[in-house]
């Protein structure tokens, strides 16, 4: 079953201040007031800029098997292949900030603006991961209270970006206006897919000790499984 | 304070139209454009990256020195080529194969043209085979790479491997970076330097063409 995302600007558009943050920038930085003005700037080309649609597609495990193993590029073991099969609901989702903000951003440093175009960059991504958390959110509300859910991406955590083949056959025309060049990559560039899944919170719950977790300096897993697993904590 | 000084104080402070104006002054007082690009706005830009380094700014700070670095050198790139003052050296850039993340490569790019570097840019998704081809068909010396996602670095290593190959390992020297790339990484797949940011890159590829 699909379910087509309304979107609203307001929802996924970052703050100033969140924007300077994904730069790496700390809040006491001096300069701030220069920096905050570029930022304030790069929300306002935003917010003009943002045209965001999504889709959420639900599927049963046999299907996401498929989708999961792609073009056969996967690393050997992953978490997300032992994590689905434990799933209660899955879901394929595909969001994106539309193409004329990633327009912007070129038309930006072609134009040598770099301070602009990058800060834009930066919010783009926040947006784009912000109407990804809008699709698990609106995924969320249709479930049993104490699921646990979280979202994967290809080209992640051993999952090859290959995948999104297969992810993209699936969702037919209901992509949300998102293409796929040969290399598996989507167009719009500020676009997120990937799969949400719903279960026991535990499931979610994973070492890294995978051999690729050597080469990732982000960890940022380690914070997404917390955040899901703190309400239940006791529980578990 | 002395003109070209000046520049460089403009400079790292992002004041792009007061570079312009003080690079047009330098111009007309007949200082070659060699000396205007090297002692002041590499010099100012120098600055810029050694207290980006120190983290005593931060990436936004160093896009608007870029942007005041570029407005003198549109300036100064008709007097440049006229003069016949060689570039710092030419270096091919990409995001490999499989990756669209561009913003990265595209600061190592903005801080190595600010470096006085020749950047051939190759966008995204660039396979092994289009690395090599670009840096012989521009006899670059160095290929940067970019990658974002775990799954796309072992394509860097592809052409570390396509150089050794076609016989070019050495002669071109690769650098690489991009958020899960490590120094480690780096070492293991036989790269010639990894850069942590475009800062960083610009220090890298100058020393690798020291060497080569």
């Amino acid at each position: 079953m699909s379910t087509i995302l309304e979107i609203k600007v307001e929802e996924i558009l970052p703050s100033a201040a969140a924007i300077l943050a994904q730069q790496g920038v700390p809040d006491h930085a001096s300069g701030m007031a220069k920096l905050l003005a570029v930022a304030e700037d790069a929300r306002a080309e935003l917010a003009a800029a943002l045209s965001p649609a999504g889709v959420l597609e639900k599927v049963d495990p046999g299907e996401f098997a498929d989708i999961y193993r792609g073009q056969g590029f996967n690393e050997p073991d992953t978490p997300l292949q032992k994590i689905f099969p434990r799933a209660e609901e899955l879901s394929l989702f595909a969001v994106t900030c539309g193409q004329a903000v990633c327009d912007r951003i070129s038309d930006l440093f072609q134009a040598n603006d770099y301070p602009l175009g990058a800060t834009l960059d930066a919010g783009a991504s926040l947006a784009a991961d912000r109407a990804a958390q809008v699709a698990q959110d609106k995924f969320t509300t249709a479930l049993a209270a104490g699921s646990g859910v979280l979202r994967y991406s290809p080209g992640y955590c051993g999952w090859h970006v290959s995948s999104q083949q297969n992810l993209f056959a699936r969702l037919g025309s209901r992509n949300a206006g998102i293409s796929l060049s040969e290399s598996s990559l989507m167009w719009p560039l500020k676009s997120v897919s990937g799969v949400i899944v719903a279960g026991p919170p535990e499931i979610h719950r994973f070492a890294i000790d995978y051999p690729f977790c050597a080469a990732c300096t982000g960890k940022e897993c380690r914070e997404r499984i917390r955040t899901v697993l703190a309400p239940f904590e006791e529980e578990i | 304070m002395e003109l070209l000084e000046r520049i460089a104080e403009q400079l790292d402070l992002g004041k792009a139209d007061e570079v312009a104006a003080l690079t047009t002054e330098a111009m007309a007082q007949g200082l070659s454009a060699e000396t205007i690009l090297n002692q002041g706005l590499i010099a100012g830009m120098d600055v810029v990256g050694e207290k980006f380094r120190t983290h005593r700014i931060f990436l936004p700070h160093v896009l608007l020195s870029a942007r005041a670095m570029h407005a003198g050198m549109d300036l100064l790139k008709p007097l440049l080529i006229k003069q016949d003052v060689p570039a710092a050296g030419k270096a091919v850039l990409g995001t490999v194969r499989g990756d669209q993340h561009d913003i990265g490569k595209n600061l190592v790019g903005i801080m190595l043209a600010g470096a006085g570097f020749e950047v051939i840019d190759l966008g995204t998704d660039v396979a092994p085979a289009e690395f090599l081809d670009a840096a012989r068909r521009h006899d670059a010396r160095v290929i940067g790479m970019s990658a974002l996602l775990t799954t796309t670095m072992p394509v860097m290593k592809e052409v570390v491997e396509l150089l050794a190959k076609e016989g070019l390992a050495g002669r071109v020297k690769t650098v690489a970076g991009g958020a899960p790339v490590t120094e480690e990484y780096v070492r293991e797949i036989g790269a010639d330097a990894y850069a942590f940011d475009g800062v960083s890159a610009v220090d890298r590829i100058r020393r690798l063409m020291e060497e080569a």
